[in-house]
């Protein structure tokens, strides 16, 4: 599972957490029966078009077993959550179903449940929870309330929560790509530190993000996430600092974390055809051509 | 003692036996859940007018009032006086659900007023949406929240009757929405204080007001109708904390306002409040925008009017002390920082922090005890260049600086730019007259410029 936090209660600073996540949950999950009467035209849609069409349930009437005991959350405004299936539909399923075995993999592993939340996560400890799932068998979008496809920042957290948990399919499946946790040995984090971490450190560290240091199974998901969505890739990860301006220890430190996620990034798309048959390459072509 | 345990076994057997004979004779478990569910749903969809609902999410708010109507198919349509969101909430429809948990549990499903309430405050507010059927008292279906920590709150569905519907005040909730804008927002949007002038006995009161958790906290009394006048007079002490409702054009405080001053005996229970029109004075002195003004009546007091204010003893800490900060927390009237994107980053692009010494004399007699200006490293050394401004006092919260042209550089021979610092202090405090706000930390304060809407957090030492 993949939280995206944020603690508003400290002055002037506004940390993004990532916290923690299990993923060893079992996959494929049976949809549950909610009991939901199928009597409004959403719900009709909804049952045609994912449950039926995927055989995932879209869940957006508010149920307690969403959040934990300490956590509260509302569930969306009626009007956001057609335009929210759209959205889904647009960025996360249809680029699976334009590349070639994408299908397959899509309807295969597609999680049992998703779970559409109005507002963020509230915890009790004052953060916020911005983007959660429960590793294949549910993915929750939180904030869909704040839906707005011009809101860059709105869009890449639901695009990076839901491509995150996604990738944690193939590495559950068919394990990580041989030796992908020793190309950045020293970089992992202990335990609940990951979040200690700025951007630039965990570059340093050669990795996407700070969140992407908690874990080799995070670490996966996270740069198979950054490379899907974020259109800054190519420019933040692939091509090095100018070596001309390059004159202190940290730029070629940044340079030699670039080199390292390279080299994982490379592992992963390898992974991915290998054992799933998608080009990772033709999948973010498929999902930035939607985004541009 | 034998034949006692025998006996006992016996009868133990029979009444067991009983037991499950009369459970044999009732209805499944299940069915018995859907008899009660049916039953709740048939109680909620069954008043003609709906149901009225005076709601208070926790003892400090104060009341929302609540028009809902059930229908049969999981629907319920809610008038409400809640005006925020553009509106969204004074009237809508959602789905409900019935459902059987720790009891029978009526739950708003889809996103509405009850959410909304739920939300506030980083959902500390003490709404809810997820409400525990108690019993029907009379005509009335009592509620408990689910989500409460402690103390749950009790909800009660009084059946609506034909004109309820004149109760509801949404425009007063608007209006009174429109007095929120007009203050510090940066980081934190602040709280908005008003003035309430007594135009009959020539005494206003400032109070803070929290539109969204529906309380006040009345802060002080003074003489006169301007703030000039009644800093001038001298205040009095209120220090009253009251939930409100708004009722068919009225404010009414759940606990009112009793004291005396200037030979009156002040009693607000409540406020008619009738016109509303964004009339009112600016709140900075040469100002010439309007804010927002409410007239109406206070019974037994005459005539009202209620002003947008910047007076709070809210900031009445921000005493003489050496305030600093890093020059990125001052912010223009678009929350831009001064530093990345203003003033100062333009003529001062290397300045490491904002100084300014407020009465206070320190080792060396040359730093004017009254001046504000910037720091900067030079050679590894902090070095202070201050303007100094006159002797000046915090009246409440509001602070007179007037600067004149005696600079002070604590490096001998830095090259000072004594323009560039007349520009900077001259543009943050336009119209020499900043209102001091606490900041959620200790020894943390924000001055707001209403002149210009610029904002300075600083920090004491």
């Amino acid at each position: 599972m993949k939280k995206i936090t944020l603690n508003k209660g400290l002055l002037f600073v506004l940390i993004g957490l990532l916290s923690t996540c299990a993923n060893e949950d079992k996959l494929n999950v049976p949809v549950k029966d909610s009991g939901v009467v199928l009597e409004t035209e959403l719900d009709l849609y909804i049952e045609e078009n994912f449950t039926q069409e995927y055989n995932m349930a879209i869940r957006y009437r508010f149920i307690d077993r969403y959040v934990g005991a300490q956590e509260r959350a509302t569930p969306p405004r009626l009007e956001v959550v057609r335009p929210m299936l759209d959205f889904i539909e647009e960025f996360w399923i249809d680029p699976y179903m334009e590349v070639e075995n994408g299908e397959a993999y899509f309807r295969r592993f597609v999680p049992a449940e998703i779970v559409f939340l109005g507002g963020p996560i509230f915890n009790d400890d004052g953060t916020i929870v911005l983007g959660t799932a429960d590793a294949g068998a549910q993915i929750t979008f939180t904030n869909v309330n704040a839906i707005d496809l011009n809101d860059a920042e709105w869009r890449d957290i639901q695009l990076q929560t839901v491509f995150h948990e996604f990738a944690h399919v193939v590495h559950q499946n068919f394990r990580l790509p041989n030796a992908f946790e020793t190309i950045s040995p020293a970089g992992y984090t202990s335990p609940g530190s990951w979040f200690s971490l700025s951007d630039d450190e965990a570059l340093l560290r050669g990795f996407v993000s700070p969140y992407a240091t908690s874990s080799p199974n995070e670490d996966y998901a996270e740069t198979v996430a950054f490379f899907l969505f974020d259109a800054t890739f190519e420019e933040s990860f692939m091509m090095d600092e100018d070596e001309e301006n390059c004159a202190d220890d940290d730029c070629t430190n940044r340079n030699e974390g670039r080199e390292r996620i390279r080299q994982k990034l490379s592992s992963i798309k390898d992974h991915y055809v290998k054992e799933t048959g998608v080009s990772l390459d033709d999948l973010r072509a498929a999902v930035q051509a939607r985004l541009n | 003692m034998r034949f006692w345990r025998l006996y006992l076994l016996i009868f133990a057997f029979g009444v067991f036996s009983c037991t499950n004979d009369d459970n044999d004779n009732l209805p499944p478990v299940e069915e018995r859940v859907t008899e009660a569910i049916a039953s709740l749903k048939s109680e909620l969809v069954a008043p003609t007018e709906g149901w009225r609902l005076e709601y208070q999410p926790s003892p400090d708010a104060g009341i929302f009032f609540m028009l809902l109507y059930f229908d049969e198919n999981g629907n319920v349509n809610i008038r409400s006086d809640v005006a925020d969101n553009n509106g969204e909430f004074l009237e809508q429809t959602i789905t409900y659900r019935i459902d059987n948990a720790l009891g029978l549990e009526l739950i708003f499903e889809t996103y509405g007023v009850f959410h909304y309430l739920f939300e506030l405050n980083q959902s500390t507010f003490g709404g809810e949406f997820e409400f525990l059927y108690k019993e029907k008292e009379g005509e009335n279906l009592r509620f408990e929240s689910i989500s409460d920590p402690g103390t749950p709150t009790q909800i009660v569905f009084e059946p609506a009757q034909p004109g309820d519907e004149n109760l509801f005040s949404g425009e007063l909730a608007e209006n009174l929405e429109a007095f929120v804008v007009d203050g510090p927002n940066a980081l934190v949007v602040e709280l908005p204080s008003q003035q309430i002038v007594l135009e009959d006995l020539d005494i206003s009161i400032f109070w803070t007001i929290d539109v969204a958790s529906r309380n006040l906290r009345a802060e002080v009394a003074g003489s006169g109708s301007t703030v000039p006048e009644v800093l001038s007079n001298g205040v009095l002490p209120l220090n009253h904390f009251t939930g409100y409702r708004l009722s068919n054009g009225r404010m009414i405080l759940e606990d009112p306002l009793e004291f005396r001053f200037s030979g009156f005996n002040i009693n607000i229970e409540q406020l008619a409040l009738t016109d509303f029109s964004m009339t009112g004075p600016s709140l900075c002195q040469t100002g010439v925008d309007t804010t927002p003004r409410y007239a109406g009546q206070i019974p037994g007091l005459g005539s009202i009017t209620m002003l947008s204010s910047l007076l709070t003893t809210r900031g009445a800490g921000f005493q003489p002390d050496v305030y600093q900060i890093n020059p990125e927390f001052i912010f223009d009237n678009e929350g831009n920082s001064l530093l990345e994107d203003g003033v100062i980053g333009d003529i001062f692009p290397d300045a490491v922090g904002f100084i300014q010494f407020y009465g206070v004399q320190l080792n060396d007699p040359d730093i004017p005890i009254n001046s504000a200006g910037l720091l900067f490293v030079e050679n590894d050394s902090l070095v202070i260049h201050v303007r100094e401004y006159e002797p000046t006092d915090t009246e409440i919260n509001r602070v007179l600086l007037r600067f004149n042209d005696n600079y002070y550089y604590s490096v001998e021979g830095s090259a000072g730019n004594d323009t560039g610092l007349a520009t900077v202090t001259d543009e943050i405090f336009q119209g020499g007259e900043v209102y001091a706000f606490d900041f959620t930390q200790e020894d943390v304060y924000r001055l707001y410029n209403p002149c210009n809407g610029y904002e300075i957090f600083l920090v004491g030492n």
